[in-house]
């Protein structure tokens, strides 16, 4: 019964951040607003529902983490309006989370997970909430590079949009990826196994590293522009490939 | 050229350089990755821990010690220089544990024995320098659920999840309330359960939380010390850094545990700490510097 509920919840966040990212594009900002806000309030309460359930943070299964990720997107998007001033990238967020929510629609939501002893840890919240962030933030200037290049239209405020979405992303990947160092260190007795999840993760956060380096030179925005593509490929490798491909190892908490 | 421009033109040229350094490595890394991923049995015997890994990150070590050298200390470079020492802190932090560093599992009986030496891999002993003692070991395990699997031309597919105990007992629906009694045999919940011809119920019951009390007797220390020993909480010993890694799931007689002795951790950590601080203070606080034209 409650497993029913919470898809229809979830159905009901998708929809909700789907139809306000086309109301942005449309220009009906206060309408498009209000069903954010509501779809985001629901998304919230999935993640509520299966914190109480499960009696620990809903961060262990892909259904979980998917979940906790799409919230995250508002969570960003609020920041980019309030701190960078660029409340113009709200339909990009909004449609992200649509997106993902479509996704976790689709998933077994099995609503048990046993939360085992590895994973309870000090660094459990702070390595996945770093990680979630820094991915909602690399998606979005994703997606504005993709706009960017086929619409050829403003260039430099679309340019200028990847930058700071990176700029807030890189600190939270590289937080995210440190932090699980220092966890596997007190628990496996290794700062780095070089573990496929592990290598991914490092792949991707060198690519985005040349991209805030390559940026710099004008005679390499081209190659800027490559690492966001290919570091966004990289990423979904690192969050979802390794263990669709059943090569996460050590990562494998839920199998 | 005056000196500034021969300084930009020289910062310019190490930066370019350091760039096309850190591209040569992430290609290689991004192939390795991928072979790890799509050609996972090949891969399996390969080590990342070999001379070629090791020169790429000489290499990269190498080009953020330039590129240290090449900027003025200030204060205002504060970020910078610290997200750039930090690297190199770690990668100093990880070849000390390299160069120095030991780690061995054992296998220790929960018997109150001592023990002061491990066997290694290849035979040769470990002495620890202390002794270490296994008193008693604990499991506490989460309710087991079921899932249900139906026989098809496929093989197994499951078709259920997470069936609980409720009242002494589990509902199958269709395939009959089980009593907790059948679903056990010695103590212990049976793995599989035939319901009928075509249908399997599969006991997941994981573990929760697990810890060995132990016993060290560590040289010039009068008094024993006692610690628990658990996944996530680690003892420290002489040089050593103690884990508790698994344990013998049949008998519960034993436990794995894995001594560390590394002289580059806290060079590590602290090379963590200024590389998140640092990155933080180059890309939150400086994020909005004008490209460079």
């Amino acid at each position: 019964m409650m497993a029913v509920l919470l898809k229809i919840i979830i159905l009901c966040a998708a929809l909700g951040y789907l139809l306000s990212a086309v109301l942005y594009w449309r220009r009906k900002n206060k309408a498009a607003f209000i069903l954010h806000g509501a779809a985001w309030i629901l998304n919230g309460t999935v993640i509520l529902v299966n914190w109480v359930i499960n009696g620990y943070m809903p961060f262990v299964s892909m259904y979980q983490v998917l979940t906790f990720l799409s919230f995250c997107f508002t969570l960003s998007a609020l920041y980019m309006h309030f701190i960078r001033k660029q409340g113009w990238l709200f339909p990009y967020f909004s449609l992200c989370s649509g997106i993902i929510m479509t996704g976790v629609f689709w998933m077994d939501a099995s609503l048990v997970w046993h939360f085992a002893p590895a994973l309870q840890s000090v660094w459990f919240l702070p390595h996945v909430f770093s990680y979630m962030l820094s991915y909602t933030l690399c998606a979005v200037s994703f997606v504005l590079t993709l706009v960017r290049l086929i619409r050829r239209k403003e260039q430099e405020k679309m340019e200028r949009g990847v930058y700071d979405t990176v700029c807030l992303a890189y600190p939270f990947m590289t937080a995210g990826m440190l932090f699980g160092a220092l966890w596997a260190n007190e628990v496996w007795g290794h700062f780095w196994s070089w573990d496929p999840k592990e290598n991914w993760s490092l792949v991707t956060w060198l690519l985005y590293a040349l991209y805030l380096h390559c940026r710099r030179l004008p005679k390499y925005r081209g190659l800027a522009t490559a690492c966001i593509i290919i570091g966004f490929a990289a990423l979904l490798m690192t969050f979802l490939g390794v263990n669709f491909f059943g090569a996460g190892a050590l990562h494998s908490y839920t199998s | 050229m005056n000196q500034g421009q021969n300084r930009g033109a020289w910062q310019n040229r190490v930066f370019q350089i350091s760039v096309w350094i850190t591209i040569a490595m992430t290609g290689i890394l991004l192939v390795l990755a991928g072979l790890q991923v799509f050609r996972q049995e090949q891969m399996q015997t390969f080590s990342f821990a070999n001379g070629f890994i090791l020169t790429l990150f000489v290499l990269f070590s190498a080009a953020q010690a330039v590129c240290l050298l090449t900027r003025k200390l200030q204060l205002k470079q504060l970020g910078f220089f610290l997200a750039h020492a930090g690297i190199l802190a770690f990668l100093l932090g990880s070849l000390l544990f390299y160069v120095w560093g030991d780690t061995v599992y054992a296998w220790i009986p929960v018997n109150g024995t001592s023990y002061n030496s491990v066997q290694r891999e290849d035979g040769s002993l470990l002495d620890l320098g202390f002794d270490i003692q296994v008193n008693d070991f604990t499991v506490e395990k989460y309710e087991p659920v079921w899932d249900l699997y139906e026989q098809t031309e496929n093989g197994w597919e499951k078709t259920g999840t997470d069936f609980a105990l409720q009242d002494g007992q589990v509902d199958f629906g269709p395939y009959g309330v089980w009593p907790q009694a059948d679903l056990m045999e010695n103590g212990t919940y049976l793995n599989q359960i035939l319901l009928d011809d075509r249908h399997l119920a599969v006991c997941r019951q994981a573990d929760r939380y697990y810890e060995a009390g132990i016993v060290l007797y560590e040289p010039g220390v009068k008094e024993p010390r006692q610690v628990s020993l658990a996944v996530n909480h680690t003892a420290r010993a002489g040089d050593f850094k103690i884990y508790l890694m698994g344990y013998d799931p049949a008998s519960q007689d034993s436990i794995q545990v894995l001594f560390k002795k590394d002289p580059g951790e806290w060079i590590s950590v602290a090379g963590i700490a200024a590389m998140i601080v640092g990155i933080f203070m180059l890309c939150i606080f400086r994020g909005r510097k004008a490209v460079e034209k």
